[in-house]
């Protein structure tokens, strides 16, 4: 499955070594060569760097970090939730399995669905919405201290 | 605008079970959130911060998309909306794949199974070219490309172009991913004074999801539909057979398709032009008028030109070109198409720019899994907002027509 990440490319590696160096005998040790269909898995052409500007670079950082976090406490809510329902399911010696796979989500479903997406990806990316407020705001950082010195010594 | 727009399932379609559904679907959501979420911020950011910077820098006010691309290339907001529309791209290539790779050898025994049992011809050459536009890049981020070809039955880029468009428009397409093909027949039924087509080529027609509406829509016509991609035309004709449509598929070049003069009476692309090149577009804008039939039109529904974008707007479009391996992307709009199409021999009173309006109320009225009216209606009546998937609510087309 996904044990192998460029099966094409480790399938001819593996058939050149067998003709130069492996002896006779060797393809037992390594087992048949994987002849199953995989699809490819990496789009060809060179990925772009977003965050190749060290300065911004570390800015965006912080906001990676704090997605990440957000991303481990949802996962977290998700497999106590998780949990409690098959716990309540074995208490009435239900097995859900075969129901989840086959399982239709209608209209109300689809709806209630998405908008836990929509509302979760809003969280994660609430830094960046913070950033864009700013900006339409013009709420800077010497917006900010010019308010610590008028509070502090204007009339405020 | 919550958006639970479904793909309807259908003979070869990928079989995604519960958790592989769910990763898809949050791979679609997550590219409405880039639209929906991030997208408004840039204009802001651009304003507030990143103009100024550049100027502060330069002397200059970033005033074009390639400046602009400049002065927001290294701003933190930008790095983030360019950097989540990359991942989500990839995040649904990935997920479609591990359906595939999970069923492909059974949806090849399908797929052959589903075109042998049907009357229309099916033509694919082992010896075909592909032209390097389409093999230079995986287009689009799509892994293997539109002709990666693991076997010599293979057809899981079909599969995977098939899901993957439905997750790429996040359904704007329809349950059937026809919403191209439909709209333009559409125009052709409400704005060609009549004309109705007997002999309708399709190129570019990849998995034929665009194709079928011609046939459904022209029942009498003859349809037919030319890739570059053996995957491509092998799924397309086995999909089409699926939905009991009788369509002629072929593995040729829009450069040089192989067909006799004045074979058609009306040929269309959807979304092809921009996949193709400086040395192709001519060539096939010729390769058109060659084998239509006096009177005949060509419609191309691709993308507009620059000049219809303000620079910002431009800009933003663009980030398609550097982030999403669309090599001839903004090259293309900068193209002068109109010009294209009168150098090859179009009537130049009939050569223009128009607005298809998007087929999507039609699958809300049909009462098409997740088309709600207030979603469907949603993105048919939009503004123009460069960025969105179909900005504006319509399908700009390229139409010209074959003097008699």
């Amino acid at each position: 499955m996904r044990g192998s990440l460029h099966p094409g490319v480790v399938g001819k590696s593996l058939s050149v070594k067998k003709a130069t160096k492996l002896k006779l005998g060797d393809a037992a040790i390594m087992g048949p060569p994987d002849t199953s269909l995989k699809v490819k898995r990496d789009a060809k052409g060179k990925r772009p760097q977003f965050y190749k500007d060290p300065a911004v670079g570390v800015e965006g950082v912080d906001h990676a970090m704090s997605m990440i976090l957000v991303l481990a406490q949802e996962l977290l809510v998700m497999r106590d939730r998780l949990d409690t329902v098959e716990r309540i399911c074995a208490a009435k010696k239900m097995i859900v399995e075969d129901e989840i796979e086959a399982y239709q989500p209608d209209q109300s479903v689809l709806e209630t669905r998405e908008e836990r997406r929509q509302a979760f990806y809003t969280r994660l990316y609430y830094l960046a919405r913070k950033d864009a407020s700013e900006m339409a705001s013009a709420d800077t950082q010497a917006r900010y201290e010019k308010v610590l010195n008028d509070i502090a010594v204007g009339d405020v | 605008m919550l958006n639970t727009f479904q793909q309807v399932d259908h003979p070869i379609l990928p079989k995604p079970n519960h958790d592989e559904r769910a990763r898809q679907e949050s791979a679609k959501s997550l590219k409405q959130f880039v639209q929906q979420g991030l997208l408004p911020g840039l204009g802001p950011v651009f304003q507030g911060r990143a103009g100024p910077a550049y100027t502060k820098k330069t002397g200059k006010v970033a005033d074009n998309r390639l400046d602009i691309r400049k002065a927001m290339i290294s701003d933190p907001y930008h790095q983030h909306y360019a950097a989540a529309n990359r991942i989500a791209q990839e995040l649904l290539w990935e997920g479609v794949n591990d359906t595939i790779d999970r069923q492909l050898p059974e949806m090849i025994e399908k797929a052959k199974a589903l075109s042998a049992a049907a009357k229309a011809p099916l033509e694919t050459d082992p010896n075909f070219k592909t032209p390097r536009y389409v093999t230079e890049l995986d287009i689009h981020c799509m892994p293997g490309g539109y002709a990666g070809e693991l076997t010599p039955d293979d057809i899981s880029t079909g599969a995977l172009y098939d899901r993957g468009v439905y997750l790429y428009a996040m359904g704007y397409m329809g349950p059937f991913n026809d919403d191209l093909g439909r709209s333009v027949c559409n125009y052709i039924n409400r704005q060609l004074g009549g004309f109705k087509p007997t002999q309708i080529l399709e190129m570019g027609c990849t998995v034929g999801h665009s194709t079928l509406p011609y046939k459904e829509i022209f029942p009498d016509a003859q349809v037919v539909g030319i890739d570059v991609a053996g995957p491509q035309v092998r799924y397309a004709h086995a999909r089409a057979a699926g939905l009991g449509h009788e369509i002629a598929f072929y593995q040729r070049n829009a450069e040089h398709t192989g067909f006799e003069d004045e074979s058609f009476d009306l040929i269309v692309s959807h979304i092809l032009l921009h996949e193709t090149s400086g040395k192709a577009m001519p060539q096939i804008f010729k390769e058109c008028y060659r084998l239509l039939k006096p009177g005949g039109y060509m419609i191309h529904a691709d993308l507009p030109p620059f000049a219809k974008f303000d620079p910002f707007a431009q800009f933003i479009l663009d980030n398609e070109t550097y982030y999403n391996n669309e090599p001839f992307w903004g090259k293309m709009r900068e193209l002068d198409q109109e010009q294209l199409a009168r150098d090859a021999g179009f009537d130049p009173q009939t050569v223009r720019f128009d607005n298809a309006p998007m087929a999507v109320m039609e699958y809300a009225m049909q009462a098409a899994e997740g088309y709600s009216q207030e979603a469907s209606s949603a993105v048919a009546d939009r503004d123009v907002n460069a960025g969105e998937f179909a900005p504006g609510g319509g399908w700009e087309i390229l139409i010209g027509q074959k003097g008699h």
